[in-house]
């Protein structure tokens, strides 16, 4: 379909129909109407002296030296060279940085106190047995014992240098066991079992010569 | 190859540039360089300078090349590249702030002291004026003229619209003319 231009648009399309980037209508429609508008016609001219002045202008350009491309791969190594030293000197920066950051400010105290907190709060709430008041003074390393109401309960003090052998030997002999102890004053508590004598065991605990002193808790 | 399956050539060698393959990268480089250089020149007006931001245009291409979105064409973007390059050598050198401020531009002051005309054909006077321009306009003269741009591409470049660059070149033509008249009427006169 034909299109009728303007002058003023014809006008405008005169640069790009001289370098040739008109479509194939718009070239044949601009020609159609150069013919006819004497005005167009001037304006052609015109810039026909400036296309002029392009004919030949790349032999007038000095040419560029022949090793240009070998220094354009050489400027990007030494760029990406430099890119790579640069990234390790920020690395090391970064770590420096921190270092600094941290250790010169009490931030890392708070943290340690922080996570020390949260360590207790996590152990007392998952190892409620502190809180037991009937348990808090069992002995950590001895084993669980159920005691019943009418269990009886002996104080003993052991002289300082009896080895853990003898107690041991002592304890399986009697069939006693320590619930808890030492105390400050070096009292451990023993319970009886309720199928032995308690007189017999009381008897035997004073004849020991580990035994310092014992008596019955009540 | 016509212009259509050089703008796809061109963009296949930057996707294959982008991911490091040096052998596109020569092939966009052969097929791109001079009309860059040629551009460059024309804006720094000396061969070492033009070479020196040529490296760095190449440079930035094979670097950016990842960057390139396809809103424009290839060629137009390592035209922009240049452009922006080249405009920060201007600036370095404090010779003008910017192109869209230079003055007219005279590249042969023997013209103040009245040009020799007597040998200078019609070619000769048309050179002479065309030098007399500012660089603003002689660079959108060399878009349209040398490079071959349409006016969208020419947009591209210079990232202006396209009616500023339609006006830009008929003041150019306006310019230009007004040079060549003084010249030929200098001419006539001797």
């Amino acid at each position: 379909m034909m299109m009728i231009y303007k002058t003023k648009d014809l006008k405008k399309m005169i640069p790009m129909y001289l370098n040739g980037r008109l479509s194939e209508d718009e070239n044949r429609e601009f020609e159609n109407a150069l013919e006819s508008n004497p005005e167009l016609a001037d304006e052609l001219n015109d810039f026909s002296d400036i296309n002029t002045y392009y004919q030949g202008m790349e032999d007038e350009i000095p040419q560029p030296a022949s090793n240009l491309y070998s220094r354009v791969i050489s400027n990007i190594r030494s760029e990406e060279k430099k890119q790579s030293r640069s990234l390790t000197a920020d690395t090391a920066d970064s770590i420096r940085e921190f270092f600094t950051n941290t250790f010169s400010t009490p931030r890392l105290a708070w943290a340690c106190a922080a996570v020390q907190f949260a360590v207790i709060i996590v152990l007392l709430v998952a190892n409620p047995i502190g809180n037991n008041e009937d348990n808090n003074m069992i002995t950590l390393s001895g084993p669980n014992h159920v005691i019943t109401k009418n269990a009886v309960m002996i104080n003993v003090v052991f002289n300082a240098e009896t080895k853990e052998k003898e107690i041991r030997e002592l304890l399986n002999r009697t069939e006693t066991n320590i619930i808890s102890g030492p105390a400050p004053n070096g009292v451990y508590i023993l319970v009886v079992s309720e199928n032995k004598n308690v007189e017999t065991i009381l008897e035997e605990f004073d004849n020991s010569p580990i035994i310092n002193n014992v008596g019955v808790v009540y | 190859m016509n212009k259509e399956q050089s703008i796809s050539r061109e963009n296949e060698l930057l996707i294959k540039t982008a991911v490091g393959d040096e052998n596109a990268f020569r092939e966009l480089y052969d097929l791109t360089n001079k009309a860059v250089y040629f551009y460059l020149y024309r804006l720094l007006k000396d061969r070492e300078s033009a070479e020196d931001v040529q490296i760095d245009v190449f440079t930035q291409v094979w670097k950016g090349a990842k960057k390139f979105k396809g809103k424009s064409k290839v060629t137009t973007w390592i035209f922009g590249i240049a452009r922006n390059l080249a405009m920060n050598e201007l600036r370095k050198r404090k010779y003008h702030v910017n192109i869209d401020d230079y003055p007219e531009m005279t590249q042969d002051n023997s013209t103040d002291q009245g040009p020799d005309l007597e040998a200078m054909d019609q070619k000769k006077i048309i050179k002479n004026a065309m030098s007399k321009i500012s660089s603003k306009h002689q660079e959108v003269l060399d878009l349209v003229f040398f490079h071959e741009m349409n006016y969208q591409e020419i947009s591209d470049t210079l990232h202006v619209s396209v009616n500023t660059v339609k006006t830009r070149v008929f003041y150019a033509k306006s310019a230009f003319k007004k040079k060549l008249k003084q010249l030929r009427v200098y001419d006539d006169d001797i």
